[in-house]
């Protein structure tokens, strides 16, 4: 990598030597000294919605600088490895040029001046916090972030290798921001402040989407998890979109707890509440109050149980009841982590005297706060490796969770999964038919030592050529892992014979293709007499806590068939899908990479009972409001007269933007 | 003194229709009411059909109407006031109610007025861009929908027929009336039955339309839009167009002066006095023509879909509500409109003046008593609230939907009668729950016998027989006649 070396930039003052006598003939010059390009970039974003005006009442808490990976190649736009923003307004008919984040005078003060009136300033906002959420996402998963592929309507055309998200800061003049699976963009709208939105934001100040970090946190969540399994946006059950939706919040949420700036600010300024919550309650309430997001904890302190599980169906009120969940986790660990600190501060009192905090105690419950906030968001992200390939549910992300966490920390020393398993077991997320919360019971059972290497694994791990040492670019990363479904595919298709092989997978042996209205095709070559695909294949390391570093391969393998909420209606057809998730550790034994099956998440495509749970659903019984608040009358409305996104039909607008759709009703 | 209260369904389409007849004392003729008169402009041969339901009214009422309610500014409720004018011509009208709503010197009133005004001329406008675009097809079919609510199939605003109501008290010695929640209305030589005022609230949180500004001295410029929701959509459409300038947009987000235009560089022209490579990064990025798909030129004009949401959801919370109480019994005919939950939710808190010493009856007590039921909005999930359904747990409970399912299925609606409202409104009523588009009607055969409230067996009426795109078409009407 190269410094970012400009001349204007490193202009070098003379030597001064009082004494000396003016040298005539020029010295011998030194070889120019060499810069190592820092490894992070600091810039200046609102930590908190600048629209939400004086809840916190001074320009300075709003604003933070963050730090973020260095991308010395950084283009104007800015345009880097993982993102390019461009800034173009078709409503207003307008195009604003791209911040250069390269340039000296920007180098030399952290980027622009937070200002709500630069667009330039937006574009640098929208980076920042983008590359800090990618970056938590390659930290939790231990390997690269792709996004996901872009699929050319032509026949038989390869997948398309996308590079960067694009963001687009000023798309949409409504109070809307979303995630397009279909531009791999996010784009953000922005509107006037009516008075009804909050009595703190004068009428007639415009409101910007991007400005609001939590916001651009939570969509480039929505698209780095479409990137990590597509099946995430298959709404099979009621949690599916809830799912995504409260997976976003979460990411945000925990986002916002690593601003150290606002994170410190808010312990500071604490009065005598040295509970969890008392430190830091009021930012996770502050948290999607902004624009056009109803905040999932604005209700924490008064926790209402008109949501519940079992009877909120409505996108945002489940997912909400995720985020609930992680939050709670979370201040039970930040209680645990703080405790002692605040024992010693008050001589096992509990009490301080009036007054304000000592700075050393500030910064270090900051500092727990932070580490906390950090390690729940790994412990969250790195579960997405551990769930199942099709149908989500929020009690199969808590064994994933646990799993993944007894993966690294095979004891449980800081309580974190018990802070879990508690958090999830009071809200009820929990999976069907379990008998007990425990780590025992919640972790996904392990494949058994006799079926763990089959033939056709170490072929197929043979002909991909692992090269763990190597560090490949994004784009190579993909090429191979292409490549690699298709050994996969192949050494599987010939290794499973009997049924019951197959039915270890979550597969039906003799299952064929079909077409896109659903009828069955006649096997030929390219397409066998059973079909399955393999998705999602990738690669990661992680450091364990002794030290080794381990290497797992996930896979999702997939089947689909064709199935109908109404046998009467074709109109009713729908893909019901099956399969697993494959956990390969990859082991480095003398050199010898040798592969054994870890974990198969299974979702058989054969279960009648989990397709007639999905019919249901799908019949729109389950999820028909109960006690229908204005929210819900939105939502039906939307339903009724653009029914098309319930249909997942091909071409209608709602099944292209789901993500729209589902902010709009936010509200 | 007990009496018998008749109500004439039209079972015409999707559209609102019915008279409400009572007997009045001394044998005179009796009073009449028509609540509502209208088709969706995407039924078939909808001006014929009103035209023959107009004649068959004329020919019950004789040569003058008491009362005609215009419940609220939806064009399958007042349609036929202009569809068929001739048949009302020589009609004598004693008074044309509306609620508060429609009231032209109503500062409210008027608010929501320039509110509808102004989003349905945005509608008309993005509609035809959105079809323009292969992707967004659906969504301009999705608005059409909608603004069939308010607009005929030539074109025709529904503020026509609307005023053309008001013009059938006013030029025929009648008055037109506007009615707050709260009122009871009686009248001379009817005993026995009040009629009680519910809902539209003046609440604006329940209705909506907190966000359009009373300030008349605010004027917009020349061609912006004056309402908050509208703005954004309706001006840009208006900077498009060429007509408003950024500096005059008070929703565009910054100054004119940040940025360029972005229609000449698409269009590959330049602009005058800029350094070279200005529009480098635009060309580079936004207009590489392999990442052509990621365009987003028309996005924006997807916002428009909210906009034709909350333009039919406020309307349909405008709706009047009446309550029909027949005094001896207690029983109440319930006329519930359009009204969404916005509306139904503010009921409870209307309170009813019962005279000096009685305590006041409230929204909530006449719910309890209702034995009929005209269904909200044609049986949609959001015209129905359902606490408020489950409120009419009278025994004797009847139910009435001027709904066609086929209709709305071929304009693409989902759900339409929701399933889960007929569903329950059948339990409800044990079966008594007629739908307007019930097969049996035409061959005149009633789906259900005397029962509930009922005082007879519903008779089938029969009225007209008419072509609709080259079929005979039955037209009929069910008279339900409750007594108490």
């Amino acid at each position: 990598m190269k410094a970012p070396t400009r001349p204007s930039a490193v202009k070098r003052l003379p030597a001064s030597n009082p004494g000396a006598k003016a040298v005539t003939k020029p010295a011998r010059q030194a070889p120019p000294p060499t810069y190592p390009a820092p490894s992070r970039r600091p810039l200046r974003i609102f930590a908190l919605d600048p629209s939400l005006g004086a809840s916190l009442n001074s320009y300075q808490s709003q604003v933070a600088t963050i730090h973020v990976r260095n991308e010395t190649e950084l283009k104007p736009g800015p345009v880097g490895e993982y993102i390019e923003v461009v800034d173009v307004d078709p409503a207003s008919n307008r195009y604003y040029a791209p911040v250069d984040l390269n340039h000296p005078n920007l180098l030399m003060q952290s980027g622009l001046a937070p200002s709500e009136g630069n667009p330039q300033f937006h574009q640098q906002m929208v980076y920042a916090v983008a590359m800090r959420t990618i970056e938590s996402f390659e930290i939790g998963l231990g390997r690269k972030a792709l996004w996901t592929v872009h699929r050319p309507a032509a026949p038989g055309a390869r997948n398309v290798f996308i590079e960067r998200l694009r963001i687009y800061p000023h798309a949409l003049r409504e109070k809307n921001a979303y995630y397009s699976p279909e531009r791999k963009a996010l784009l953000f709208g922005y509107f006037p402040a009516q008075s009804s939105v909050s009595d703190l934001t004068p009428p007639g100040t415009m409101v910007f989407s991007c400005l609001s970090s939590d916001i651009v946190a939570h969509e480039t969540t929505h698209a780095l998890l479409d990137g990590q399994a597509r099946a995430f946006r298959e709404p099979s059950n009621p949690d599916v979109r809830a799912f995504h939706e409260g997976f976003a919040d979460i990411v945000a949420l925990f986002q916002q707890f690593t601003y150290r700036d606002l994170v410190r600010a808010e312990i500071a300024s604490n009065r005598g509440d040295f509970s969890a919550h008392g430190l830091i309650g009021r930012l996770a309430v502050q948290f999607g109050e902004g624009t056009g997001k109803a905040g999932p904890l604005r209700n924490y302190a008064s926790f209402d149980t008109a949501l519940a599980y079992e009877k909120t169906f409505t996108v945002h009120g489940r997912g909400s009841l995720l985020v609930r969940a992680v939050y709670s986790a979370f201040l039970a660990i930040v209680e645990r982590r703080t405790r002692d600190l605040v024992r010693l501060a008050t001589g096992g009192s509990g009490v301080l005297p009036e007054g304000s905090l000592h700075p050393d105690l500030v910064e270090r419950l900051a500092d727990e706060t932070i580490r906390a906030a950090q390690h729940v968001l790994k412990m969250c992200i790195r579960a997405l490796d551990y769930t199942p390939s099709v149908d989500i549910t929020f009690g199969e992300y808590l064994r994933a969770i646990v799993t993944a966490d007894i993966e690294v920390f095979p004891e449980d020393a800081s309580g974190y999964r018990v802070a879990f398993m508690e958090a999830f077991r009071c809200l009820r997320l929990l999976p069907r038919s379990l008998r007990t919360v425990s780590s025992e019971t919640l972790a996904w059972n392990g494949v058994r030592p006799a079926q763990r290497t089959p033939d056709w694994l170490a072929a197929a791990i043979e002909e991909m050529k692992i090269d763990l040492a190597a560090n490949y670019s994004r784009r190579r990363i993909f090429d191979l892992s292409e490549d690699r479904r298709w050994s996969l595919h192949r050494h599987m298709l010939r290794g499973l014979a009997t049924p019951a092989e197959w039915n270890a997978f979550g597969l039906e042996d003799g299952l064929g293709r079909f077409d896109g209205a659903g009828r069955a095709m006649t096997p030929n070559k390219r397409s066998p007499r059973s079909t399955f695909s393999i998705e999602d294949l990738r690669i990661s390391r992680r450091q364990l806590e002794d030290g080794d570093v381990q290497t797992q391969m996930a896979v999702v393998v997939r089947q689909r068939r064709p199935e109908y909420v109404d046998p009467a209606r074709p109109a009713t057809m729908f893909w019901f899908r099956g399969g697993s998730r494959l956990i390969i550790d990859l082991d480095n034994r003398d050199g010898n990479l040798t592969p054994s099956l870890r974990y198969v998440i299974r979702k058989p495509i054969v279960s009648q009972t989990r397709l007639d749970r999905e019919k249901e659903f799908r019949s729109g019984r389950v999820s028909a409001p109960i006690a229908a608040g204005e929210r819900d009358e939105e939502t039906s409305l939307r339903e009724t007269y653009f029914p098309s996104r319930r249909s997942g039909g091909g071409d209608a607008f709602g099944a292209r933007e789901p993500f729209a759709m589902i902010h709009a009703e936010r509200e | 003194m007990a009496i018998e209260i008749t109500v004439r369904c039209y079972c015409h389409g999707l559209g609102d229709c019915m008279l409400v007849s009572l007997p009045r004392t001394g044998g005179n003729r009796p009073f009449t009411m028509l609540i509502d008169c209208g088709i969706h402009s995407s039924a078939k041969g909808g001006s014929d059909i009103m035209r023959a339901v107009a004649a068959d009214i004329v020919k019950h009422v004789g040569e003058r109407i008491d009362v005609i309610v215009g419940t609220h500014e939806h064009w399958d409720h007042l349609s036929a006031f202009t569809q068929a004018r001739e048949a009302f011509n020589d009609l004598a009208v004693g008074e044309v109610w509306f609620s508060w709503a429609e009231n032209p010197i109503d500062s409210q009133a008027e608010r929501l007025d320039r509110y509808k005004g102004e989003v349905i001329s945005a509608l008309v406008e993005a509609a035809p861009r959105l079809a323009a675009d292969a992707e967004t097809r659906d969504l301009a079919q999705g608005i059409d929908g909608l603004l069939g609510f308010v607009m005929s199939a030539d074109g025709d605003n529904v503020r026509t027929a609307r005023e053309a109501l008001r013009d059938m008290a006013q030029n025929r010695g009648g008055k037109d009336r506007h009615f707050e929640p709260g009122a009871i209305e009686t009248f001379p030589g009817v005993a026995g039955v009040k009629i009680y005022v519910l809902g539209p609230p003046r609440d604006e949180r329940l209705l909506g339309i907190e966000d359009i500004p009373a300030e008349t001295y605010m004027r917009p410029a020349p061609g912006a839009a004056s309402v908050a929701a509208v703005a954004p959509i309706a001006n840009a459409l208006r900077i498009q167009a060429k007509e408003l300038s950024i500096d005059d947009d008070p929703a565009a987000p910054f100054d004119g002066h940040n940025g360029f235009e972005l229609d000449t560089l698409l269009a590959g022209g330049s602009i005058p006095g800029k350094q070279p490579g200005y529009d480098k990064f635009l060309k580079d990025y936004y207009l590489a023509p392999k990442s052509a798909w990621r365009k987003i030129d028309n996005d924006w004009l997807a916002g428009s879909v909210d906009l034709a949401l909350q333009l039919d959801g406020r309307t349909n919370n405008s709706s009047i509500v009446l309550a029909f109480e027949l005094e001896e019994s207690g029983r109440v005919l319930l006329f519930a409109a359009d009204a969404q939950i916005g509306n139904w939710k503010s009921w409870p808190e209307v309170e009813f003046e019962q005279g000096p010493g009685k305590p006041k009856l409230n929204g909530d007590d006449l719910v309890r008593r209702t034995v009929f039921y005209k269904v909200g909005h044609h049986g949609s999930r959001n015209a129905t609230w359902s606490p408020g359904l489950e409120k009419m747990n009278h025994a004797e409970l009847v139910a009435f939907s001027p709904t066609d399912e086929s209709l709305a299925g071929k304009i693409g609606w989902s759900d339409f009668p929701a399933p889960g409202t007929t569903t329950r409104i059948e339990q409800l009523t044990a079966g008594r729950f007629l739908k307007a588009d019930d097969a049996r009607l035409r061959n005149g055969t009633m789906p259900f016998a005397k029962g509930g409230a009922l005082a007879g067996d519903p008779v089938v009426d029969v009225f007209a027989q008419i072509q609709v795109g080259g079929a005979a078409v039955n037209l009929v009407a069910v008279d339900l006649v409750f007594a108490g």
